[in-house]
């Protein structure tokens, strides 16, 4: 008699398990309407985007962001692997030469709406598959504290000086790929090559993303690094002694931008286009201009409404080199960093 | 950094946590059961606070610990403190690497103390081993003596303590969080990294390898030498007597430990926390999205943690049944990446794509990887079960009377029922807060919030990331304890 009373393994828990499993089926098939966005763009800047999307239009997203230590190149690479069975609407890549190559192999699907209109030509792609937006500059941020934010001293120490008071990213992902493929392009391979191995011997700190080269500046353990304009804002904002310098290559600015683009098979083909003329809308670019990030804005915009700290970086934008032609360099620099980094 | 490099750091930072967490494992077996009753309950929360609290919370209340730490210095009124700040700036990845360790050790010691005081008692007991070390004394020779002793020690005292280093072993060797919050080096933020990166992993040749060789190492031999002896009675406490001032400098270990672990990373985050929660409460959007997406999170980590307990409930009471248990945790030992790694590439066979990235695919990696912790529950649940009580119970429970039936239902729960659904509490906590397993797995149209806050820590401490994170915590703890409180009306129909 007793034995028929096992406690928890009883009819009443399964019966909550199957109860549980019912409102999970449940749940994810309403969840089958929302949008799915692959981003790449910082979480802390993009989330903001995606819920004033949400509130004006009432189009449910479900964001899937990329780790900051591997930056876009894992996006990019989860859309290769899911080709033939897409789970991504929309793409938001933080920077540009990961969603040409989508587009080369075909993963995008076209698409020139009011949006895309106020894009200049350098930042998108004639056929419609992707356009860039709110970019941001590489640049080296300095500790004042340690030396003048002077770019001849940097260029100096780069060329021979002594590195272990600097650092840099990992170079096979982020913006730091897409500054590794411009040094390609004008360089060549072979003093790339030599460069890369020249100032690791010289001790430059290799950390996980742009974030942490500020961190290392931020607090002094290192005189300058290589990161972005958003990440050095993070620290300008925080009262730390910090400021930047132009990265330059050949003269030319490095001004990256986000870009967007609807992936190919899509079943939610109108609100994916709504997503995107969001993100290409002056209101966007102005929003992300004025949030912690300062990002600048690529398409015609009333400059009177630009936050002080970002005309001078459109003023630096407008001297960037342009990034469209550089996918070859991409590829090749991304196959000799991965037999690098087994 | 290559694969066997960042191998080869967790692989000595996991053998330093169990050189440094065995004898404390060891020392507290010892001290323990000596404390009074009140007391002891206090000294086992305080040991199992660094078990418990998500390492995610403690990583990013940690991350950048050496810089912080240097800027902290900068702000004392000493003469040699800029100098001092910039010394240890300098040796900022000295001091993650330190904290990281003694993290590590603080969060062996208590599995390392769990299996030593619930483990089944040796073949060779105490008493046994000192009669043969008494027999023994008749040999002229010291090392004849200690080689005669050997074996008798391997199936004796040594064995179980052999079991405690292994878990605490792969249970250091699998952290991920800690280690990438810190921005420590570890074969498992690697393999994440490249995951995450889309890097070849087959390319990487035997090197892949390495960390499953690591682990099989030590997996293989604690499945053969102990599974076969699971279910056996754990051995009575010692009944040697410790003076008590004695027992409160052990105490200290424990409160540094609970410390350092939970207390000093609530207080670096505390603050923005709570500044965070009122923005978070004024952005009524984003809340009512942030609980929606931490009920679906707990709702999956219920539906595993539900069927790894019921299933290892049923296994663990015969033998044929805890060899079937033993098979099926084994992929769990691994660790959740290893684990996530492999069902990804499993799902990629087109017949079993359509369940890649679905809740069902990630619940069923939730099972194995909460199997062999709800095997380990299950044994410690069946060493402190009172069998007679229970057994006294379920007869009560047939009485005709209705107030009887609820007295017994009362006692049920207070003699098993309770410990199970902590048990299933605890198993839906490290579910729910599962990062890597989600990450690889979690349904494509759920946002996982761990996996989220996960990214977001990497840019810096904020606000509102500091009280998602705190929520996240606290929501399912929430949950359980109000569950805990209702039972009366929740449960009667199921103890019934």
């Amino acid at each position: 008699m007793a034995g028929r009373n096992k406690g928890p393994v009883s009819l009443g828990l399964l019966a909550l398990l199957l109860g549980a499993i019912a409102v999970v089926s449940w749940t994810f098939r309403q969840r089958d309407d929302a949008l799915v966005v692959y981003c790449a763009h910082d979480a802390v800047f993009s989330d903001d985007v995606l819920r004033a999307f949400e509130q004006q239009t009432g189009i449910r997203v479900t964001p899937r962001y990329d780790t900051e230590a591997t930056k876009s190149l894992g996006l990019v690479g989860l859309l290769q692997e899911e080709k033939d069975h897409p789970r991504c609407d929309v793409f938001w890549n933080n920077e540009l030469l990961g969603t040409v190559d989508l587009a080369k192999e075909g993963l995008l699907q076209p698409y020139r709406g009011p949006g895309f209109a106020r894009i200049p030509e350098r930042f998108k792609d004639a056929d419609g598959h992707w356009a860039g937006f709110a970019a941001r500059l590489r640049v080296f941020i300095v500790n004042t504290e340690r030396m003048a934010p002077d770019a001849a001293l940097i260029e100096q120490r780069l060329e021979n000086g002594d590195l272990s008071r600097a650092a840099i990213a990992k170079p096979l992902f982020g913006t730091t790929l897409t500054h590794y493929t411009l040094l390609r392009h004008f360089w060549g391979d072979e003093k790339l090559r030599a460069w890369h191995a020249g100032t690791r011997q010289r001790g430059l700190q290799e950390v996980a993303g742009n974030s942490a080269t500020k961190d290392l500046v931020a607090a002094g353990a290192c005189d300058f690094a290589f990161t972005d304009t958003d990440d050095y804002f993070v620290a300008k904002d925080a009262g730390k002694p910090v400021e930047i310098v132009p990265a330059r290559v050949t003269g030319k600015t490095i001004c990256i931008p986000n870009s967007v683009a609807i992936i190919r098979g899509t079943k939610k083909i109108d609100a994916a286009q709504k997503l995107v003329d969001f993100l290409l809308s002056e209101e966007t670019e102005l929003r992300l201009a004025q949030s912690a990030a300062r990002q600048v804005p690529l398409g015609s915009i009333d400059e009177s409404r630009l936050p002080a700290e970002v005309r001078p970086l459109a003023a630096w934008g407008r001297e960037g080199a342009d990034l469209r032609g550089l996918l070859v360099d991409r590829l090749a620099v991304i196959d000799w960093l991965k037999s690098e980094s087994r | 950094m290559g694969l066997v490099a960042a191998c080869g750091w967790s692989l000595v930072r996991s053998l330093l946590a169990v050189a440094a967490g065995l004898p404390i494992c060891l020392w507290l077996v010892r001290r323990l059961p000596l404390l009074p009753a009140s007391m002891r309950k206090f000294a086992w929360v305080l040991l199992a606070a660094p078990l418990l609290f998500p390492p995610l919370l403690s990583g990013y209340a940690y991350s950048s610990a050496g810089l912080q730490l240097a800027e902290a210095v900068s702000h004392v009124r000493l003469p040699a403190a800029t100098e001092l700040s910039r010394w240890v700036a300098e040796r900022h990845a000295a001091v993650d690497e330190v904290l990281l360790c003694l993290l590590l050790v603080a969060r062996a010691v208590p599995v390392g103390t769990l299996v030593l005081t619930y483990a089944p008692a040796p073949p060779v007991s105490r008493e046994a081993l000192h009669c043969r070390q008494l027999a023994l004394e008749m040999t002229p020779q010291r090392r004849q003596r200690w080689f005669a002793l050997l074996p008798f020690m391997w199936h004796g005292r040594w064995r179980n303590a052999i079991a405690a280093a292994g878990l605490m072993f792969l249970w250091s060797f699998h952290e991920f969080e800690l280690a990438s919050l810190l921005g420590r080096p570890a074969w498992t933020v690697w393999l994440f990294d490249a995951q995450a990166g889309k890097l070849l992993l087959s390319a990487g040749g035997w090197a892949t390898w390495l960390p499953a060789i690591c682990q099989a190492l030590v997996v293989v031999p604690l499945w053969l030498g102990f599974g076969r002896s699971l279910g056996g009675a754990p051995e009575g406490p010692p009944t040697e007597h410790i003076p008590l001032p004695k027992l409160w400098r052990d105490a200290c270990y424990l409160m540094a430990a609970a410390a350092l672990s939970c207390g000093l990373p609530l207080a670096l985050i505390g603050r923005e926390a709570l500044r965070g929660a009122a923005q978070l409460a004024a952005d009524r959007t984003q809340l009512a999205w942030f609980m929606r997406e931490t009920f679906s999170g707990c709702l999956l980590a219920l539906i595993a943690a539900a069927t790894t307990l019921v299933a290892s409930a049923r296994l663990v009471k015969t033998q044929a049944g805890r060899g079937i248990l033993l098979v099926v945790s084994m992929p769990g030992l691994f660790g959740p990446l290893l684990l996530g790694l492999s069902l990804v590439k499993v799902l990629q066979y087109a017949w079993l794509n359509p369940l890649y990235r679905t809740p069902w695919s990630f619940i069923f990696a939730l099972c194995l990887l909460l199997l062999p912790r709800a095997a380990l529950l299950q044994f410690v649940l069946q060493a402190i079960r009172p069998q007679t009580g229970v057994y006294l119970g379920d007869l009560l429970a047939t009485a005709s009377d209705r107030t009887r039936r609820s007295a017994a239902r009362e006692l049920r729960w207070n003699l098993g029922g309770a410990a199970q659904f902590w048990s299933l509490g605890l198993l839906t906590w490290w579910g729910y807060l599962e990062l890597t397993i989600a990450s690889l797995l979690g349904p494509a149209t759920m946002v996982s919030i761990p996996v989220l806050l996960y990214n977001q820590m990497h840019f810096g401490k904020y606000a509102v990331v500091s009280a998602m994170t705190c929520l996240t915590v606290i929501a399912p703890a929430v949950l359980f304890v109000l569950a805990a409180a209702g039972r009366h009306v929740l449960f009667r129909w199921l103890w019934r």
